[in-house]
């Protein structure tokens, strides 16, 4: 009697796991889940499920991460939903590429794309567009 | 996709810790490691070396703990990493012919020396380019009034308030009992309050 | 008596220390990070241990013939459900580090990064 309850409930859990979860609305994710992925309130439920599953899945890691790390998340969590897929591909690949790199390459095209966001971040905070800022002084 | 699990019959299994879990672990936790070790021994090539190998410690022996065990095991590795090489730094025959003199009262387990030696030699901290310079400056000066704390108070003050342990953590880190992790805390913040408002520091 | 600095101020301050740590250290301390990965001790994914000992401590002893191909045509499906899953794990796993890493995703998607 026991056995084929077991069956019953192996078979259930074969196919929820092979089949894929129903799909996760906004209102049916847990509190964790919803402040890990909070810039996505808006658009969560009009995402595709396989996208959802996927942020879900980044979002496992959430708690455990450092403030900086949430702080870049978050920020980057709207940017990279909007992305189409082939775009999210490329920026995995090209990501699996630099870890590939040696440290000290990898250190500096790091430190160069940091440098030129800064300047774009400082460009665009003070209404500058293509023009260089003049000196102060 | 979930797994499912039937509640009533299953007993819980832990999670072990997988590459991309202690990947950022180790990725969020790195700078402040090499930090600590900084203050510790004042050399960047041998702060480099205790984080390498604190790092290799974690991942070989406790790569498979749960993922919130790491940073509590992470941080008595790297303490002890820490003691090892400044132990040997330091010259052993300088403080024995201390203790005799030092003789504070210690209520709690066996007196350790390193509890109350100071370090007084003058250490320039690390140059730290322009944030604004008045934060650099902040941030230099109590950088070296950490470097100069008792390495005791130094680890639990770190622990309890940039690792951000709790005291049963970080009694568990530093081999210690809670008493003792809140004493340490407690000394450390007085001593750095002293220090910086002698130098005109205040936090706003 | 004087009054006490508030650690967790403290505590900020050297945070923005760290942020101003040079490229060399930096990048000393992510080899150093990605040498103690190749040297982790567990490797199984979470899937194949949790799945294996749930469904183990479910089958009675005494049913163990009719457990065992039960269980034969069990793993067959969990194999491929399995492979799925590893395959979504290591993309969720790649999307975590970029969407946390300190590297702009600009540069990733632009191809800046390969000059």
């Amino acid at each position: 009697m026991q056995s084929s309850l077991i069956g019953i409930v192996l078979l259930l859990c074969l196919i929820s796991t092979t089949a894929g979860a129903a799909a996760q609305s906004w209102r049916a994710l847990t509190p964790a889940q919803r402040e890990a992925l909070a810039p996505l309130v808006q658009q969560w439920d009009t995402l595709p499920e396989k996208q959802r599953d996927r942020l879900l899945a980044t979002a496992k890691h959430y708690p455990r991460m450092t403030p900086e790390q949430k702080q870049r998340y978050h920020e980057r969590l709207p940017t990279w939903s909007k992305l189409p897929p082939e775009q999210r591909e490329a920026a995995r690949k090209n990501y699996r590429a630099l870890e590939k790199m040696p440290p000290d390459k990898r250190e500096q095209v790091k430190q160069r794309a940091k440098q030129e966001q800064e300047i774009k971040d400082r460009q665009s905070a003070s209404g500058v567009t293509a023009t260089p800022s003049s000196s102060q002084q | 996709m979930t797994i499912c699990y039937h509640g009533k019959t299953l007993k819980k299994v832990t999670k072990l810790s997988s590459p991309a879990e202690l990947d950022l672990f180790l990725k969020g936790v790195e700078r402040r490691a090499f930090k600590q070790a900084l203050f510790a021994v004042r050399d960047d090539h041998t702060a480099l070396d205790i984080v390498q190998d604190a790092m290799l410690k974690l991942a070989e022996k406790y790569g498979g703990k749960p993922v919130e065990e790491l940073p509590m095991l992470f941080q008595r590795i790297l303490q002890n990493t820490i003691r090892d090489h400044y132990r040997r730094q330091k010259v052993r025959t300088a403080w024995t012919t201390l203790f005799s003199s030092l003789q504070p009262k210690h209520e709690e387990e066996e007196f350790d020396p390193l509890d109350v030696l100071e370090d007084s030699e003058n250490q320039s901290a690390p140059a730290t380019p322009d944030i604004s310079l008045q934060q650099s400056q902040v941030i230099a000066l109590i950088e070296q009034a950490l470097v100069k704390l008792p390495p005791r108070q130094r680890e639990a003050f770190l622990l309890r308030y940039w690792e951000g342990l709790d005291t049963t953590e970080t009694a568990t880190a530093m081999g210690c009992t809670e008493g003792s992790v809140k004493t340490h805390c407690s000394r450390a913040v007085h001593a750095l309050s002293v220090s910086l408002k002698a130098k005109g520091v205040e936090l706003p | 008596m004087i009054t006490e600095l508030d650690p967790n101020k403290i505590a900020q301050l050297l945070t923005q220390s760290t942020r101003q740590i040079d490229a060399a250290t930096l990048s000393a301390l992510a080899g150093a990070r990605r040498n103690a990965l190749t040297r982790q001790s567990v490797h199984s994914p979470v899937f194949a241990l949790t799945t294996g000992r749930w469904m183990l401590s479910l089958i009675p002893h005494s049913t163990q013939q009719w457990a065992a191909t039960g269980l034969l045509a069990a793993m067959l499906v969990i194999g491929s459900g399995y492979w799925q899953h590893a395959k979504e794990q290591q993309i969720s796993d790649l999307d975590v580090a970029i969407l946390t890493d300190e590297l702009p995703i600009e540069t990733l998607l632009s191809d800046s990064h390969r000059t």
